[in-house]
């Protein structure tokens, strides 16, 4: 059955399409990444890999969606299948599914963090309570213990699925679009406020250890050097993978409501600079001058040292330092948090549900329940074990690799199988900006080559690091011997990731850790063939109601 | 503002440029656009094809 959802506004589109790319990764993880990986220098590769990888596959995934939404299919499995004409396509488009549900099972679990740290911020808990403590209470950490439960944790996390759910049930324009109208401006504003706030901060402040732009040159400061290590690209082009949502498939989604003389060449580029200003501009400005200014360099410079635990661990203390203000700016931080992740996961779960309103005739509120309580059944054992377990294997499984696979397979889809020339005038269609002609030639060649080289990056990983063979290779550095990276995806799958430790109590929590990875990579798969037959089933009732063409 | 090196300040400033820039550009023709979502009714919809 097809649904008849449209987006309201081009407006609406483009913020509930940024709000969709707009998350977590630009507050947290960008700027980190940036500081580890050469700081201006990083910019270097992260706009090549923008420019060749980045634009090209959003433009690529918004032309399959409008495509595939003339067909009457709003999901990646049906996209797929309509733009190749092959048998097989619409299987591989169940990533486009299955990454979406599972990215959303942690995804959420970090969204209602950021709800729960907003409210308390907003009462001014974090006055008395440190943020360590709060952070532990809410997720129910205790050492070497499987499980991690916390009541009130998973309260939060059960409220923001229930809103989720009940603003995907209002539908698009109601929907999503609504809460992307208000969010955006409210996401900006916040970061805004946060970024001046912070830069004005002067040593002589209360607690002020260096001034904020010793960590802004931290971010920028090019060492061009790190330009020789394939690791920066890599993490470059990481980067770019996350913060624009390719891969997951709700750029199809979205796009699928598109008409199909719509423009999507202008209406694209519009959201990934929108992006990118969130990320770059914003995000760059207030995650590292800000833990500079109260933690020092040093600090922020520990390579052990993320975005994520800055962000939650050490900002709701900073902000006690600035008075009348500290109630408000955490407030404003783990607002915009919030903002930018709700936006997000509402984007993982509108594709779950036009698949079960295309296939097999969901109406909105029902496919939106059939969605929440599918999120709710992942989402337990997230709350419930170590985040080392399902967390995290969710997270490297459907929230990294899988988007990288995705990417490739829906690469070579579009300028191989469906026809470079054929795919270039779809994509060219009502366009009002002239995609440079130079893409033609990044989307068929370009750009499926960078993508292999991040696909074997991340499963061939070594322990030492590629610059180390790099170094070895071109400076006539000691070769190091061969063993493989626990972030790699072979590392992953031999537990590299977890190592020996002579504490009995220790070791007894990482064979407990071994099972339970074990378990729930069997429920990954397990939800990958049940999204399988439920496309199997819905291709043969489309057979059967005489909707296949071929 | 001097904890910062020229470089680090030329690097910024380019990349906010190209951003700022290209953001900009982008939603003074999005926003001056005539052309709306809604602008032809007539054209194929949804489910008017058939397809694997």
């Amino acid at each position: 059955m097809a649904t008849k959802e449209r987006w309201g506004t081009r407006l609406g589109l483009v913020l509930a399409m940024a709000g969709n790319a707009v998350g977590l990764g630009n507050f947290l993880r960008f700027p980190a990444q940036a500081a580890k990986n050469g700081g201006g220098a990083f910019m270097i590769p992260y706009i090549v890999a923008l420019i060749v990888m980045g634009l090209p596959l959003m433009w690529v995934e918004w032309t399959l969606g409008r495509y595939g939404g003339q067909f009457g299919h709003h999901s990646a499995p049906g996209i797929l299948q309509s733009t190749a004409r092959g048998r097989g396509w619409k299987y591989f488009g169940v990533f486009g599914i299955w990454a979406n549900l599972i990215i959303a099972a942690f995804y959420v679990y970090i969204e209602s963090w950021c709800l729960a740290y907003a409210g308390f911020s907003a009462i001014g808990g974090f006055r008395d309570t440190p943020a360590k403590e709060f952070y532990n209470n809410l997720i129910g950490a205790s050492e070497n213990n499987i499980f991690s439960i916390s009541i009130w944790g998973m309260g939060v996390f059960a409220v923001c699925i229930v809103l989720n759910v009940f603003i995907l049930s209002r539908g698009l324009a109601r929907g999503i679009e609504t809460v992307a109208k208000i969010g955006m401006p409210i996401l900006i504003l916040f970061a805004a406020i946060l970024a001046v706030r912070g830069l004005m901060s002067q040593v002589g402040d209360e607690g002020v250890v260096e001034s904020p732009f010793v960590g802004l040159n931290f971010v920028w400061e090019p060492k061009l050097d790190s330009l020789a290590n394939p690791a920066v690209w890599l993490a470059a082009a990481g980067q770019i993978f996350f913060t624009l949502s390719i891969g997951i498939g709700s750029i199809h989604c979205y796009s699928s409501y598109l008409r199909a003389k719509d423009d999507i060449a202008l209406t694209g580029a519009t959201t990934a600079w929108t992006n990118e200003f969130c990320e770059v501009v914003l995000g760059g400005t207030v995650l590292i001058p800000i833990a500079v200014a109260y933690l020092g360099l040093s600090h922020v410079a520990d390579p052990e040292t993320s975005g994520f635990a800055l962000g939650f661990l050490s900002f709701p203390t900073l902000f006690q330092k600035w008075g009348w203000l500290a109630a408000p700016a955490g407030f404003l931080w783990f607002g915009l948090l919030f903002v930018a992740a709700i936006t997000s996961s509402l984007a993982m779960g509108q594709p779950i549900m036009a698949f079960l309103q295309d296939e097999y005739g969901f109406d909105r509120k029902r496919s939106a329940l059939a969605f929440g309580g599918m999120l709710l059944l992942l989402a337990v054992p997230v709350a419930i074990f170590e985040q080392k377990s399902f967390f995290d294997e969710f997270d490297f499984w459907g929230g990294t690799f899988a988007l990288v696979v995705f990417a490739f397979g829906e690469s070579i889809l579009f300028g191989w199988v469906f026809g470079m020339d054929k795919a270039w005038a779809e994509m060219n269609r009502g366009a009002e900006l002239k995609i440079p002609s130079i893409f033609y030639y990044f989307i068929k060649y370009l750009t499926p080559v960078f993508l292999f080289f991040i696909l074997a990056g991340s499963i061939f990983q070594p322990k030492a690091g590629w610059d180390a063979y790099s170094n070895a290779l071109f400076k006539g550095e000691e070769m190091p011997a061969w063993e493989w990276s626990g972030s790699g995806v072979i590392g992953k799958i031999l537990h590299k990731d977890i190592e020996d430790s002579s504490d009995p109590q220790k070791q007894a929590f990482n064979e407990d850790l071994k099972l339970v990875r074990t378990i729930d990579r069997l429920v990954l798969v397990g939800v990958f063939l049940f999204f399988s037959v439920l496309v199997y089933f819905a291709w043969k009732r489309r057979a059967a109601e005489g909707r296949l063409a071929t | 503002m001097n904890h910062m090196t020229l470089s680090a300040w030329v690097f910024m400033l380019t990349v906010w440029a190209i951003v700022i820039g290209c953001a900009a550009y982008c939603f003074y023709k999005l926003l001056t656009s005539e052309r709306q979502l809604d602008d032809d009714d007539n054209e194929d919809d949804t489910a008017s094809r058939t397809a694997g």
